[in-house]
């Protein structure tokens, strides 16, 4: 047996290791269902409010008289979360503190958080734990259906809608909206993807298609990157051969093993046959941002397939004055010159429907996305609006991104996302029939691309 | 061949027979490892029928008081005497039944009478609201209502409803829990029956104070290990039993547990990887294939080049032995992703080595291109540890044996074959097994080189990569996919081929007992 004191040290080591392990859970004991507890009380609700202004004084006491009552419920505080990306968050904090100055009142306080949350996972986010999410988040245009489907946000209040609706571009509305519902506040309108190019290598002609690009861009010892390899940008190529991308209920349809499916990835191959020869099709292990950022500081790229989110560092390495952007160019796809398509999104402002603070959420939204919160946002982040006034504006009418979007649109070549793809397009392989045809250097045989594509097709329709 | 025929061989001699034998035991090895895994089923359930022998002969040969605490937990002591153990098994019993009325009945009900599979979830709107039904089950509807009062959209009344996984993970702590108490039902039977074996001898059964002494005397270990034990079972157990419950359910994205509740399905998702989805269970044949040609070359060309390495430095006439081990032991001393991620750039399409030699070799982007250098890598990162063992290992073979073989007229490779190798290898087996493990479950290689790529949609479906290994594939299904069912059934089969791997090798390498004749 061993002796006394050796016993007592062996018990406190296990004591202590179990106060270690214990001081990992916290409380927290909220608890279990009792049954039916929860009888459902159908409250009446009360008729069309009138339409709120943030210009008017007496519009502006209402949602304060509004706002107060909140508060009241709560203790006397305003306490609401907002989730924006972590490139946003000084801008969108700068934002808050005009809201918290505007709503001022003797009989509340405000302590609003802005925490970091990329608007890419944002909306999962909320899905995933909605009580636990932000009041207000900023989110990817193609994350609404699941929001929905999870009942996690609210509709934008009765109050502002009528103006939101007027307000923004028609497109912008309707990825917002869903059976004729506003539930969303658009912000931008911008996440797509367009060509951004070096003005001193190309002519504005020279951009309208992509064989004369790489021609130019060879001759100049450059290359011009379109990442093939990246689901998200190759879907471009499948929407302009005819391919039928498409997510309704929750099913997924992608028609690549078709005809139209090989005449998208032939045009793939075409291009890629120039790889190393003027043409880059895949960022390689680095990321699409990095690569682009690092190949115009290089001077190793003329012109590239990215959105505006890249433009800042774009104008750095080039020089304001020598960036161009255009919409996509043509390419050639069964024999003749066609309009390559994109994803064209937007980037949304949604209301958490368990928010305590359900209006001043709202109003807060409202306000991170009036008029003059985007021209602010255009800016200091170079960030299109969604605002049909803001975007009149001349600055923004004359940014060469603005008119890319712009063009993209035209003619039904930009694509919403949110209708397209679900989540499990990404998982299925997609990226890789692009990414075997870049690394084959375009010399894969037609019957090969069919294998792959009709395997991606069935990756993407029957995948989990 | 008798002992007479084995003390006359040489030594040389000796080991390539013990060699010989190790392999030519490989098959016996396996037959007595089956036998081992029979021999204990059988002990198990010879154990549960004198269980209950001895449960029932206690029983019938129990005095009222102990036929009382069969019911009545702690009456037996009670009434022989000892009163305050008694109370503390009566107050376990009470303890046991409010805990099930209160907490652990209604995840029992949920699990075997709904079967969570009657729950699910239908979106309705109700005059215009819409309301969120969060699972109807046997004790009815609950909701979330949201109202709109023209200001705003919120939640007016948010009833209580199940998720999946908090009734799946408590209904795994409520079985625990009945384990436990069952063990002590059982602990209460049995002191009942002594104490009044003891009683009938004439001898006073033991007090509780004494016995609560015991604790820090002869029972010492149970005092030191009840908590070890818990936390074990809270942190460790618990969540495995989870784990492997999730794989007969159908807890993916699109039945998250929240929304919409998961439900059983038996074992359709092994069905699915194995026959049942012919592509999904192709992908999972190409990528345990992998798997396994990976772990074998990722362990024999590590440890094979590591020796090799490590007699070059060792061989007489190297000078600077120091110094060349030291420049070894640095690539061993940059973190491991460090050196995978500076690989990957120079690997890369467009990386260095491609950008310097302005040629366009797809180390990383083409299938059988990618998997060579996966290895190769492998090899820069893992060598230099082979190494440092073996080299160890070189340092301890008593020279006498080499003398005696040369003065034999063994030449450098004949000693090498049958000294060197042999010593290292006999030694080395545990440490190769469990790399071997380690290999079919090294995530880092293969996620920092290249992250499963390349994908091919015409074998693969799931997110599966061409250079996935099975864990890496569970990364992917957990972390980008939210397949939780099939990482789940990946999880338990990873297991089950670890598992099954190395108890075979280990027993083999220890029914072949040669270290000692080295020593």
């Amino acid at each position: 047996m061993a002796s006394k004191s050796k016993k007592i040290i062996a018990l406190l080591m296990t004591a202590m290791m179990a106060a270690t392990a214990m001081a990992g859970c916290t409380g927290g004991g909220d608890d279990e269902e009792g049954g039916a507890s929860a009888a459902p009380v159908v409250q009446p609700s009360q008729q069309a409010m009138q339409k709120l202004s943030l210009d008017s004084e007496e519009d502006v006491t209402t949602i304060k008289n509004k706002m107060a009552e909140e508060a009241a419920a709560n203790g006397g505080t305003i306490t609401l979360r907002m989730w924006c990306a972590s490139d946003d968050k000084q801008f969108e904090t700068s934002l808050v503190d005009e809201f918290k100055t505007k709503f001022a009142d003797s009989r509340y306080t405000f302590n609003i958080t802005t925490v970091v949350k990329g608007e890419d996972q944002a909306g999962g986010k909320v899905v995933e734990a909605p009580t636990k999410a932000a009041d207000v988040f900023s989110f990817a245009d193609d994350q609404l259906s699941d929001l929905l489907q999870a009942g996690a946000i609210a509709k934008v209040s009765g109050v502002y809608a009528a103006d939101i609706k007027e307000s923004n571009s028609e497109d912008a509305i309707g990825v917002s909206s869903s059976g004729g519902e506003l539930y969303a506040y658009p912000k931008t309108s911008d996440n797509g993807y367009f060509m951004y190019y070096d003005k001193t290598i190309f002519s504005d002609d020279d951009v309208k298609d992509m064989d004369t690009m790489i021609a130019k861009a060879q001759a100049a010892g450059k290359s011009v990157f379109f990442n093939l390899g990246d689901a998200w940008y190759n879907a471009g190529f499948f929407f302009t051969a005819g391919c039928t991308i498409k997510y309704e209920n929750g099913k997924q349809t992608a028609t690549f093993g078709t005809p139209e499916g090989l005449s998208a990835a032939k045009a793939m191959s075409h291009i890629a046959e120039n790889v190393d020869k003027g043409f880059i099709g895949t960022p390689g292990t680095m990321g699409n941002n990095a690569f682009v950022s690092q190949g115009f500081a290089e001077g190793k790229l003329a012109a590239a397939v990215i959105g505006t989110w890249m433009g800042p560092d774009i104008k750095k390495s080039l020089g304001k004055d020598n960036v161009g952007a255009a919409k996509l160019p043509t390419v050639l796809m069964d024999g003749q010159q066609k309009q390559l398509d994109a994803f064209g999104g937007y980037k949304l402002v949604g209301v958490n429907v368990n928010s305590k603070c359900s209006f001043s959420a709202q109003t807060l939204a409202y306000y991170l996305t009036c008029e003059a919160s985007q021209i602010k946002r255009y800016e200091t982040r170079g960030l299109i609006p969604t605002n049909t006034k803001a975007a009149a504006n001349d600055e923004i009418k004359s940014d060469p991104a603005f008119k890319a979007i712009a063009d993209q649109k035209e003619g039904g070549h930009s694509h919403a996302q949110g209708q397209s793809v679900g989540a499990k397009y990404w998982g299925a392989g997609v990226d890789s029939v692009g990414s075997q045809i870049v690394t084959s250097k375009g010399t894969l045989p037609d019957s090969k691309l069919e294998e792959l594509l009709k395997g991606a097709q069935q990756n993407a329709e029957e995948g989990s | 061949m008798d002992y007479l025929d084995y003390v006359q061989m040489t030594k040389g001699q000796r080991f390539a027979y013990k060699l010989k034998s190790f392999f030519t035991g490989i098959p016996g090895a396996i037959v007595k490892f089956f036998k081992a895994i029979g021999f204990f089923i059988k002990k198990f359930f010879l154990g549960i029928g004198h269980f209950f022998k001895n449960y029932g002969t206690r029983f019938a040969k129990g005095d009222i008081g102990t036929k009382l605490s069969y019911v009545i937990m702690g009456a037996g002591s009670i009434m022989h005497g000892q009163i305050v153990k008694g109370l503390i098994l009566l107050a376990t019993e009470v303890g046991y039944i409010f805990f099930m009325i209160g907490f652990g009945a209604k995840y029992i009900e949920r699990i075997c009478v709904s079967k969570i599979t009657t729950l699910t979830w239908t979106p309705e709107v109700v005059n215009g609201t819409p309301y969120i039904v969060r699972g109807t089950n046997t004790v009815g509807k609950t909701v979330k209502q949201v109202v709109d009062d023209g200001f705003s959209q919120y939640v007016a009344n948010e009833g209580k409803y199940d998720e999946s996984n908090k009734v799946l993970l408590f209904f795994v702590l409520t079985m625990i829990v009945t384990l436990a108490f069952f063990i002590i039902y059982i602990a209460n039977t049995k002191t009942a029956y002594n104490t009044q074996l003891l009683r009938a001898e004439g001898k006073k059964p033991i007090g509780f104070v004494d016995e609560m002494k015991t604790f820090l005397d002869d029972r010492f270990h149970i005092t030191l290990l009840t908590l070890p034990i818990v936390l074990l079972i809270v942190f460790n157990i618990l969540p495995i039993l989870f784990t492997i419950l999730m794989a007969f359910t159908n807890y993916d994205k699109a039945h998250d547990g929240q929304i919409r509740l998961y439900q059983w399905v038996g074992f359709q998702n092994f069905a699915e990887v194995f026959y049942a989805d012919a592509k999904k269970s192709k992908t999972f044949g190409l990528v345990l294939v992998w798997t396994l040609i990976w772990a074998f070359f990722a362990t024999f060309t590590n440890f094979i080049f590591g020796i090799i390495l490590a007699l070059l430095i060792n061989k007489k006439d190297i000078k600077f032995k120091g110094f060349w081990r030291t420049m070894f032991v640095v690539t061993a001393a940059v973190p491991q992703f460090v050196t995978l991620l500076v690989m990957r750039l120079l690997l890369d399409d467009t990386g260095g080595f491609n950008a310097a030699f302005g040629t366009h070799m797809p180390f990383l982007s083409d299938a059988n291109w990618a998997r060579v250098t996966i290895i190769i890598v492998n090899m820069w990162v893992g060598i230099p540890y082979t190494m440092l063992i073996s080299s160890g290992l070189l340092m301890n073979i008593p020279e006498d044996l080499y003398e005696s073989a040369r003065i034999d007229g063994a030449n450098a490779v004949q000693q090498f074959t049958k000294i060197t190798f042999p010593y290292i290898f006999f030694v080395l087996t545990p440490y190769l097994i469990t790399t071997f493990v380690g290999n079919i479950n090294n995530f880092n290689v293969i996620y920092f080189l290249t992250g499963g790529g390349p994908g091919d949609t015409i074998n693969y479906s799931n997110a599966a990569g061409q250079t996935d290994l099975l864990v890496t594939w569970l990364y992917k299904l957990t972390a980008d996919q939210k397949d939780y069912k099939l990482a789940a059934v990946i999880g338990i089969l990873v297991f089950i081929v670890c598992a099954i791997g190395s108890l075979i090798t280990f027993n083999m390498s220890k029914a072949a007992k040669n270290e000692e004749e080295f020593s």
